[in-house]
């Protein structure tokens, strides 16, 4: 280890963050040199194909939260840590058909907001803009507080030095190329990711047998193997639930629902999960190989970086030092182009300038990027926070629109009142419960009571609805 | 306490790290495809 505590000396850190970064502005320039239109800029053209698809949603979804509090829920709840992590993948199977229909009803659109609107009329859509700014603001600041710390924890680069780095970094890729760049840049991303988790697990497995493994934890950490293990149960259901409400309401997935090509979506998103679905266990049961190793971890959210490093010398540094970048950078360019699109299309599109051009918001898409990116930079540099719980605090908000996204899919009779009171009280709930109860009932607790209204007030006031009137052309094409 | 038996913690790790190394070959020959027919995006 070097000075601090560190595991990679800040020199190599700095050379690696500066190539990295190099290349993906230049990829971001590249493939932004012939975007003119805002279906281009927004959603790459609508032609994305199952390759770059499946891979965007694999690097979307895997997040600094995966490759390093994965292994830290292995060190605490054990076996059970790993699958609750695991089940966040089955919000991707489970928006897979979803991304068909969204793409089939709605071949003009450009957010998830704009569904609301269309399907629920515009008290809905505040109070759902409201949940999905707020979420796509939390996810992003976390992934920037994220940066700064784990480079700082990783190479000793200052946090304020590593953080503005990121930051500036898929800022301007995502200025230049919109959502092709961020696509384009996630399939290196979710590849390196992948290669990069598979050596550490080959890393571990030349040191020490699983079987080695298996008796440490009989003998040392019992706990961990416990089939029964009441927390980390809890945990599995919150874990699913929040995976859930995050995609089925998140901009981030309508944005690559509407940018794939006709027919796609819901192959890609069934192969996304399948390609994240083991990514947890792989990455977590690196923790699990502590205790055999007999490497001492002071900090268990540092412990995938401790064991990489004590095992692997500088190079297990550079490949978690590379493999966390690509999964933050593979974050935050998705949340810039998806929260962007939500302010541009929904707010200057809707509110402050309504019936403006495409021409006129492709423009302003741009402009709302980088102040995005400014405005986290300097929220970033007040705040200072857990890399759990910054995250699970909206838990209840997105929970609480689960069902409201799904029964405005696929319910002709969702009632419009029920869904903003289901929205409301779900929240409000889940939140008294994250701070009464524990955070790992917070998504639940919003959920079901969200679910209770939507289906409860649609069976006592249905409401029929058009499909037609979602495939209505929002944006007018002429300057 | 009923602990998990070493079998299943010996599958369920190395089918994840088979299943990690087979998706990041998948990508790469979904990319080649889609590329050679000319629906890369």
């Amino acid at each position: 280890m070097t000075e601090g505590g560190a595991i990679l000396p800040v020199e190599t850190a700095w050379l690696l963050l500066g190539a990295f970064s190099i290349i993906w502005v230049a990829l971001g320039v590249y493939w932004g040199r012939k975007e003119k239109s805002l279906t281009g800029f927004m959603l790459a053209g609508r032609n994305v194909g199952l390759a770059l698809g499946a891979a965007t949603a694999v690097a979307t979804w895997v997040t600094s939260n995966t490759t390093m509090l994965a292994p830290q829920f292995a060190l605490q709840m054990g076996i059970w840590g790993m699958l609750a992590y695991s089940t966040a993948s089955i919000g991707l199977f489970l928006f897979a058909p979803m991304a068909g229909r969204i793409r089939r009803l709605m071949p003009n659109g450009f957010t998830s907001a704009e569904f609301i609107r269309l399907r629920y009329g515009r008290l809905a859509w505040y109070i759902f803009l409201a949940i999905s700014l707020f979420y796509a603001f939390t996810w992003l600041i976390s992934m920037g507080i994220a940066g700064g710390l784990l480079l700082e924890a990783l190479s000793g680069i200052p946090y304020l030095w590593g953080m503005s780095v990121i930051l500036l970094v898929c800022t301007l890729y995502t200025v230049f190329g919109g959502l092709r760049a961020v696509i384009g840049t996630d399939f290196i991303q979710s590849f390196v990711i992948l290669v990069g988790i598979v050596v550490l697990g080959w890393a571990v497995l030349s040191q020490i047998s699983l079987s080695e493994v298996h008796v440490a934890l009989v003998e040392e950490r019992p706990a961990l193997l416990d089939v029964f293990l009441p927390v980390a149960v809890m945990a599995v259901f919150n874990n699913l639930l929040f995976g859930l409400g995050e995609i089925f309401h998140s901009n981030v997935w309508w944005s690559r629902a509407f940018a794939m090509r006709e027919g796609v979506g819901t192959r890609a998103y069934v192969l996304g999960g399948l390609l994240w679905l083991p990514i947890p266990v792989a990455a977590g049961f690196i923790a699990l190989a502590a205790p055999a190793l007999n490497i001492n971890v002071p900090q268990v959210n540092m412990v995938a970086p401790i064991v990489a490093g004590e095992l692997l010398g500088t190079a297990g540094a550079v490949v978690v030092f590379i493999v966390v970048f690509s999964s933050i950078a593979s974050s935050i360019d998705s949340l810039l182009a998806a929260t962007s699109d939500l302010i541009t299309n929904d707010i200057v599109g809707e509110i402050i300038s309504p019936g403006a051009s495409e021409a006129a918001l492709r423009k302003a898409s741009k402009w709302v990027i980088g102040g995005l990116g400014v405005v986290a930079w300097l929220v970033c540099r007040l705040e200072n926070a857990d890399l759990g719980t910054v995250l699970f605090r909206a838990g209840p908000f997105v929970g609480s629109a689960i069902w409201p996204v799904i029964a405005g899919l696929y319910w002709k009779d969702a009632n419009p009142s029920a869904v903003v009171g289901a929205m409301l009280l779900g929240s409000a709930t889940g939140l008294y419960a994250y701070y009464t109860i524990g955070w790992y009932t917070a998504a639940l607790i919003g959920t079901a009571v969200s679910m209770v209204i939507v289906i409860g007030g649609t069976f006592l006031a249905p409401r029929s609805f058009d499909w037609e009137r979602l495939a209505v052309r929002t944006r007018r094409l002429a300057t | 306490m009923t602990l998990f038996p070493r079998i299943f913690f010996e599958g369920l790790v190395l089918g994840a790290l088979v299943l990690t190394a087979l998706g990041g070959v998948g990508l790469l020959a979904l990319l080649a495809n889609d590329w050679r027919k000319g629906t890369l995006w």
